[in-house]
């Protein structure tokens, strides 16, 4: 009995609650708002107690990302880009530096630029360019990503380029298993052949592009989803509670000092679409 | 609810602003800073809305500021959470 006067003492309004829920009271909102950073500051500091819990499950075949981003340049009236093995290389290499130093950006802490991993393959080139993509869950959305991007669509619309390479490298960067994805574009200055001898000298065999080629990673949390599915969790009950109350109050006519139960239940309705509508991903 | 259809024309505003900052998250979807901004921008809204709201109404107490403070704050967590999350 004491249990249903309590669950009813935080869903009902009544004179135990001052006529109001106890879960819409601004002090527990504020014990809801604190035990949610905690659970942040708890998923942040997993990945140095657990390695590899957290992650983002992904499944992004190199080929698709280059069929996609030509599909694009094909409807715009462009000519397709050609693979380059020594641009798969390169990217490949780019996404293993990234890993090797743990840092997401176009140049690394210690000033390495993506130029350079051009030239170290030597791909001689005129025009060159990079989209950078981490986290996301297939092909498609990557490419919409950089598409949605002004700046990244520019690169992948570029007449000025006739070559792509891509790389999908899994891997832990900041502690959270982490798909990247680097993809290079460029047109081949004079030089061409002197740099092909170069990949040669070295001994750099590029890889044939193997079909249905493909990374996928299995986490055992996602701290994206998790958190998503915690806030929608208690978006959903404090909805509900709002709902409960304002029904109430309209019904016995209570009259109290409070805000608005109709805007609350708005704006948080709001808070719980924009949670359904971001996305996992970011691009750079 | 009879307070609701009685100050229709008020909602009309937050309903606005509301769904401004939905289709600003869903527009630019991949745009983090924006987000971020967007999100500070809804959640301070709120709050000016519901002051200036509770004053025409004349019952504006420190005890609603704080609610719709606390509410806004909620929002704010919660979007901010996902954001640096993706």
């Amino acid at each position: 009995m004491d249990f249903v006067n309590l669950v009813l003492h935080f869903v009902v309004p009544r004179p135990s609650n001052n006529h109001k829920a106890g879960f819409l009271h601004s002090p527990v909102i504020m014990i809801i708002i604190f035990s949610l950073f905690v659970y942040q500051l708890i998923l942040t500091s997993v990945p140095s107690v657990l390695p590899r819990v957290l992650g983002f499950a992904s499944s992004i075949p190199v080929e698709e990302v280059i069929k996609l981003t030509n599909q694009k340049r094909v409807e715009a009236g462009l000519t397709p880009l050609n693979t380059n093995p020594i641009l798969q290389e390169a990217a490949q290499a780019k996404a293993a530096d990234m890993l090797a130093h743990d840092y997401w950006a176009h140049v690394s802490p210690g000033g390495v630029t993506p130029w350079d991993f051009f030239r170290n393959f030597g791909y001689t080139y005129r025009f060159a360019g990079e989209n950078l993509a981490r986290d996301f869950a297939n092909p498609s959305s990557v490419v919409d990503a950089w598409m949605a991007s002004q700046s990244h669509k520019e690169n992948i619309m570029s007449p000025k380029y006739e070559e792509i390479g891509v790389a999908v490298v899994e891997g832990d960067l900041e502690g959270v298993d982490t798909t990247l994805v680097v993809q290079f574009f460029g047109s081949r200055g004079a030089k061409v052949a002197q740099a092909e001898e170069v990949v040669r000298e070295r001994g750099v065999k590029p890889e044939p592009q193997i079909e249905g080629q493909y990374l996928a990673s299995a986490p055992i949390l996602s701290p994206l989803d998790s958190t998503k599915g915690l806030s929608a969790a208690v978006l959903g009950l404090l909805l509900g509670v709002f709902l409960v109350d304002e029904i109430i109050v309209y019904r016995k006519k209570i009259f109290r000092v409070s805000g608005r139960g109709v805007a609350h239940m708005s704006f948080l309705g709001m808070i719980l679409l924009v949670v359904l509508i971001i996305k996992s991903g970011q691009i750079l | 609810m009879r307070k609701f259809a009685k100050h229709l024309p008020h909602y009309f505003s937050l309903f606005g602003l509301l769904l401004a900052g939905i289709l600003g998250f869903a527009i630019f979807s991949y745009d983090r800073i924006f987000q971020i901004y967007t999100a500070v921008a809804v959640a301070s809204a709120y709050i000016v809305w519901g002051a200036f709201h509770h004053a025409l109404h004349k019952d504006l107490y420190l005890e609603v500021i704080i609610e719709y403070v606390v509410i806004s704050s909620l929002g704010l967590i919660i979007v901010l959470s996902l954001i640096l999350r993706v």
